[in-house]
């Protein structure tokens, strides 16, 4: 039964890809600036950016140009950057990493501390706790993220020197031999204590800072779902059998509750991708975001596609296993 | 940032409309609104911050002591005092007098964009449940790969293509927002269509639009409601952050995100330039979530019954 | 359950916290650090004349040197060179005994490989080789140049033709790139530093390169790291804790507080960029002169110079900056008067303005968006509206190339490609350059203008070529196709121990390490 439900969501994910991409080669169109202009370069004559216009197939009608690309793209080639040369798959393979590690830290701190807030709030509705993880849930969305990450640099950084500005190692320190692309991860199969040490510390500013809006949305979430398990029968039945408080709630309802977050933690790793650019500017990250930025910036377009790309595919595939997993939890769920 | 409650906001589906009409309908309303208030006293403060920022909007030339975009040379940079409360910026201009106006901007801003997304996402959902079948797929489809798209870089594109303004800032927010409520009211209208009332309702031989009109939209109307405001606020900040990085409006306009953008390189001499419009930014959403988290249990019956 | 995750928590913090106070700095006394905003994301030489690339000076070597205190070309890797008579054959005399950093010796066929290489890209100095219609390798260090006609400016342009070396170029060449992907991350040349190490967008190291042809008698600077760091308040803070030598890219805000802070110094240098808003002539009204003179002169020059530049720029004279050859200081200086202005766009048949123009600026500058605003309230009196539009540099570059773009009016900069006044006039505002470089923004030109800077580009003469470029000067003002506001300042904040910086015209906003010091820096 799963298994044919995961290969129609493969199917699936073959069908957003072609929905990506074409949505990208229509913008691209619709985008006044010549691409071919655009890669020749602000010193190219007009005879060089025909040439390259040739070269790059962009002479060509539109449909044709997106059949190539497809055609290439599942030979696994995404073409070349039209900024540094390279093509795109080396690109992606470099900053890719480096926004997966700032993702996977983000996710975890906010779990820790949203799930704990939620349960809080919903045992004790309008109690002062309550109030208070709620405006904190508040507060977490409504600050704006590049703000709140100037100013943790500046009390941090700036003033109580407990964490380092930003970047992902100390200056002094040379990364790790590479294997995942993940500084955490290549120090710790290089043994390297020290590299390891450095690296999780300098997560720990643009991981937290980049957490807090999710654990509004997580802890908000966590209190609703509590709120409705609290209200179910056997957590009534539960009560009257007089188990302790801590016991139903801990136990009964927590694992319930849990269920609601968990499915929304795929929706919340693209909503992190896709929100990299701001605080990875901050702390000098080196991830996607800055990959994405410069891309459209300079309008780089093989690139916008290989990262919208890799986006989509991230927030595909999590989603699916988000609902692999909920099914396993959740046995009464069929597909 | 993109966010999708649909999971959550589908907690009034088990009360069908006739239910709050029997009684006087103004003085149920406030009742339940004063119960709510008695357990979600955040609420208040919500319901508060935002009534004072339409205030600030709607009065904004009378509040206002300054030209907001009037520049002078010889007032630059000044620190807050009684004269400029918020300070002034590089160009001499009035910082609380920006902040005013930019209320009347992210309001815009705010009802614009979630109002196109709303009206986009409900057609499309609506259509997508009422049709079933094969166009409920491919229409959930479409949805989907819009979803998948990373909307920084979507609205990004978007923007780039029209270029950079405030309008072609809010019509590219408005291009990612609408797959949330597409989904929520698909959803809502799924499990209004099979409520035994509405059976019921087709059974005397109600018309197909008489139902959708009388029985399937009002309950759609709850959710959505708390939907927008939660929305409301985040569409601000991502409006807030296309301005940030040069995208959205452009000077001299004085918008919130780009007032803390061309102020962020003076966080450490002038902190109050890039400071007070990030309150302000900060203040209506705040306000917003408050609110849209007191419409939600104002709209739940089972708190209602808890404390009433 | 609620209470572990809640012991989780503070647990985490105090193991975070103990990594956080292990976390320490190592030995940098021989290693200078710098902060800068914009990232380079390549050590290909040919990027070396715009803002892209400011690093590959230290990795490479020119033919021939500028330098700004004699004003004059001065000997590099071409120890010598000679021009004929009539300005169509170059020969130059290399240095034997220099090496690339692999280990290879340059010889004249690199020189030859990296002319070549430059014009079939098309970028950076191409522009000034393309008139070179044959090299010859007339032994292994000796080359001669034959040009289709004769170019004043050829030997001025040189300084930004770094020698790239040719075996490794062409080991590393992936699908006929010349090598541009795998210049991304690495060096091809044989200057004083190498690049050994690239964290993307984070941090760029280079080490001395030992066996430098210069050699290293009385030089200290070991290792440089450059640190990618795109907010100027993070800058400061890293400046303010010790953890950065020089700061590329101080913001303005930050400059009153640097001034007055013993411990730094701050270095003003004037350059020869110039900000100016260019008119597009074919623009109705900006058609007539008298609209584009009226516009001029209701620009606030002060305002910029002072809230833009905190008095550390200069009132511009003309399209030629002040510190070039033949630039002519008999032409009138510009002057803000309102009143005047209103007369001459009355004169024009616009009395009251009642035109929007549409201006393309560059987002995230800072100067630009001061002068702008300024704009917007100065013109605004005339009548004139004003419809901002931000773009990126490629992007606004390539709307001033196309003739059918939309922007009235772009505020950019004159930022010239060498060091030749001639030069610079010829590729801002001779018709030849019109849609073929982004300079010519304004689609202007005359052919008064035409003639004069043709027989500049051949002329030896330099009491000749002087009378023509400044008689130029004076025919493009009278025409105002732009507005020159002011002569852009280049700001950076170092530390006192940091000795030996100064500015060069021929390579913008560089630094020249191999002829720095730290002296004293613990």
């Amino acid at each position: 039964m799963i298994l044919r439900y995961v290969l129609r969501r493969c199917i699936f994910l073959v069908f957003v890809i072609v929905g990506v991409t074409g949505l990208l080669f229509l913008i691209t169109y619709s985008i006044p600036a010549d691409p071919a202009r655009v890669a020749a370069g602000p010193g190219a004559t007009p005879k060089q950016v025909e040439n390259l216009r040739q070269k790059l197939g962009l002479d060509r009608p539109a449909y044709v140009q997106y059949l190539t690309y497809m055609k290439n793209l599942f030979r696994g080639d995404l073409g070349k950057s039209t900024r540094t040369k390279k093509p795109v798959i080396e690109e992606l393979k470099s900053y890719l990493p480096a926004s997966l590690e700032l993702m996977v830290a983000a996710m975890l701190i906010n779990v820790l501390i949203a799930v704990p807030f939620g349960v809080l709030s919903a045992v004790k509705p309008g109690h002062l706790a309550d109030s208070v993880s709620r405006l904190f849930a508040a507060l977490g969305m409504g600050l704006p993220l590049f703000w709140v990450a100037l100013l943790a640099q500046f009390i941090f950084y700036g003033k109580l020197h407990v964490l380092p500005f930003g970047g992902r190692l100390s200056t002094s320190l040379l990364p790790p031999a590479h294997f995942t692309g993940s500084f955490i991860i290549d120090a710790l199969l290089a043994g390297d204590w020290l590299l390891f040490k450095d690296a999780l510390v300098h997560l720990i500013l643009p991981a937290t800072v980049m957490a807090l809006p999710e654990i509004a949305v997580t802890s908000r979430l966590m209190r609703s779902s509590m709120l409705e398990v609290l209200g179910q029968d056997y957590i009534r039945t539960a009560r009257s059998k007089g188990l302790p408080e801590r016991l139903v709630v801990g136990k009964h309802a927590l694992r319930n509750a849990v269920l609601v977050p968990l499915t929304m933690v795929g929706m919340q790793v693209g909503w992190i991708l896709g929100n990299t650019l701001l605080v990875e500017t901050v702390f000098s990250w080196g991830g996607l975001g800055f990959l994405a930025f410069n891309a459209i910036y300079k309008l780089d377009f093989p690139v916008i596609m290989g990262v919208a790309l890799v986006m989509c595919f991230v927030f595909v595939i999590l989603n699916l296993l988000v609902d692999i997993l909920y099914a396993y939890i959740d046995p009464r769920i069929l597909y | 940032m993109k966010r999708d409650n649909s999971k959550t906001t589908d907690v009034v589906r088990h009360s069908p409309p006739e239910a709050t009409q029997s009684r006087g309908r103004m003085g149920d309303l406030l009742r339940r609104i004063r119960i709510t208030l008695r357990f979600n006293r955040l609420g208040a403060v919500g319901l508060f911050l935002i009534l004072c920022l339409i205030l600030v909007a709607i009065f904004a030339p009378l509040i206002a002591p300054y030209d907001p975009s009037k520049l002078n040379i010889q007032e630059r940079l000044q620190p807050p005092s009684i004269r400029h409360l918020f300070g002034t910026d590089a160009a001499g201009r009035d910082v609380f007098s920006r902040v005013v106006y930019g209320a009347r901007i992210s309001l815009r801003v705010a009802v614009v964009v979630v109002a196109i997304a709303a009206s986009v996402g409900a057609a499309i959902g609506m259509t997508a449940a009422l049709c079933g079948g094969l166009i409920d797929e491919a229409l959930m489809r479409f949805t989907d790969i819009f979803l998948a798209f990373p909307p920084l870089i979507l609205a990004m594109a978007v923007n780039a293509g029209l270029g950079p303004g405030i309008e072609s800032a809010m019509l590219a927010v408005a291009v990612t927002w609408w797959t949330g409520y597409a989904r929520m009211i698909r959803g809502q209208v799924m499990t209004t269509k099979n409520n035994l009332y509405v059976d019921g309702a087709r059974a005397i031989g109600a018309s197909r639009g008489r139902i959708l009109v009388r029985h399937i939209l009002p309950n759609c109307i709850g959710p959505t409601t708390v939907e927008v405001t939660l929305d409301a606020g985040a569409v601000v900040l991502t409006v807030a952050g296309l301005s940030f990085i040069g995208l959205g409006v452009q000077p001299p306009t004085p918008e919130w995100g780009a007032m803390v953008s061309e102020g962020h390189g003076y966080i450490l001499t002038q902190w109050w330039w890039p400071t007070f419009p990030g309150l302000a930014l900060c203040w209506m959403v705040v306000g917003l979530n408050l609110v849209g988290d007191f419409l939600r249990d104002l709209l739940d019956p089972r708190l209602q019954g808890r404390s009433g | 359950m609620k209470c572990r995750f809640f012991n989780l928590l503070v647990i985490g913090g105090l193991v975070l916290a103990v990594f956080a106070a292990a976390a320490g700095a190592g030995e940098l006394s021989n290693t200078l650090v710098i902060a800068q905003a914009e990232y380079t994301f390549s050590f290909d030489a040919i990027y070396n004349w715009s803002d892209v690339n400011r690093m590959s000076r230290l990795a490479y070597d020119p033919l021939v040197q500028y330098d700004p205190t004699a004003k004059a070309i001065v000997p590099c890797v071409a120890k010598r060179w000679e021009i004929s008579e009539d300005g169509l054959t170059y020969t130059f005399w290399l240095e034997e005994g220099i090496t690339f950093h692999d280990g290879s010796d340059l010889t004249a066929s690199d020189v030859k490989y990296t002319v070549e290489r430059t014009v079939a890209i098309g970028e950076g100095v191409s522009r000034f080789l393309e008139n070179i219609t044959h090299i010859e390798e007339i032994n292994d260090y000796t080359i001669r140049f034959e040009l289709g006609r004769a170019d004043s400016s050829l030997i001025e342009a040189l300084p930004a033709l770094y020698i790239v070396n040719e075996d490794g170029a062409k080991a590393n060449e992936v699908d006929g790139d010349w090598a541009q992907a795998y210049l991304r991350d690495n060096d091809l040349g044989s200057g004083p530093y190498e690049v050994i190490l690239n964290l993307l967008e984070q941090r760029t190291v280079f080490t001395k390169f030992d066996a430098y042809w210069k050699g290293w008698e009385g030089r200290n600077i070991e290792k440089v790291i450059w640190l990618w760091i795109a907010e100027s308040a993070t800058q400061r803070l890293m400046f303010e804790n010790g953890e950065v030598d020089i700061a590329m890219q101080p913001s303005m805000a930050d400059l009153p507080y640097f001034e007055t802070d013993p411990d730094t110094v701050v270095h003003s240098s004037a350059t020869p960029i110039i900000l100016m808003t260019s008119f597009r002539v074919i623009h109705k009204p900006l058609d007539d002169v008298r609209v584009r003179q009226a516009l001029a002169m209701a620009i606030d020059y002060d305002y910029v110079l002072d809230v833009a530049y905190l008095g550390y720029g200069k009132l511009a004279q003309g399209p030629v900056p002040s510190t070039f050859t033949y630039h002519n200081d008999g032409l009138p200086l510009p002057t803000f008067d309102l009143d005047a202005a209103k007369q001459l766009l009355a004169d024009a048949g616009y009395p009251g303005g009642g035109f929007t123009l549409k201006l393309s600026y560059e987002s995230g500058q800072e100067d630009k968006v001061r002068t702008l605003e300024m704009l917007q309230e100065t013109w605004g009196e005339l009548g004139v509206g004003i419809e901002p539009m931000a773009a990126d540099w490629m992007a606004q570059a390539s709307m001033q190339l196309d003739a059918t773009s939309e922007p009235d009016v772009y505020l950019n900069y004159i930022w010239p490609s060498g060091i030749n006044s001639a030069q610079l006039l010829y590729e801002f505002y001779s018709g030849a350059v019109k849609g073929i470089y982004d300079n010519n923004s304004s689609y202007w030109s005359d052919p008064g203008v035409d003639r004069l800077l043709h027989a500049a580009m051949a002329e030896a003469d330099p009491a000749t070529l002087a009378g023509i470029v400044k008689e130029a000067q004076e025919l493009i003002v009278e025409a105002a196709p732009a507005a020159w506001i002011a002569e852009v300042p280049y700001v950076l904040v170092a530390r006192p121990y940091v000795k030996g910086y100064s500015y060069n015209p021929a390579h913008q906003q560089t630094l020249d390490v191999y002829n720095m010091r730290l002296e004293g820096k613990e």
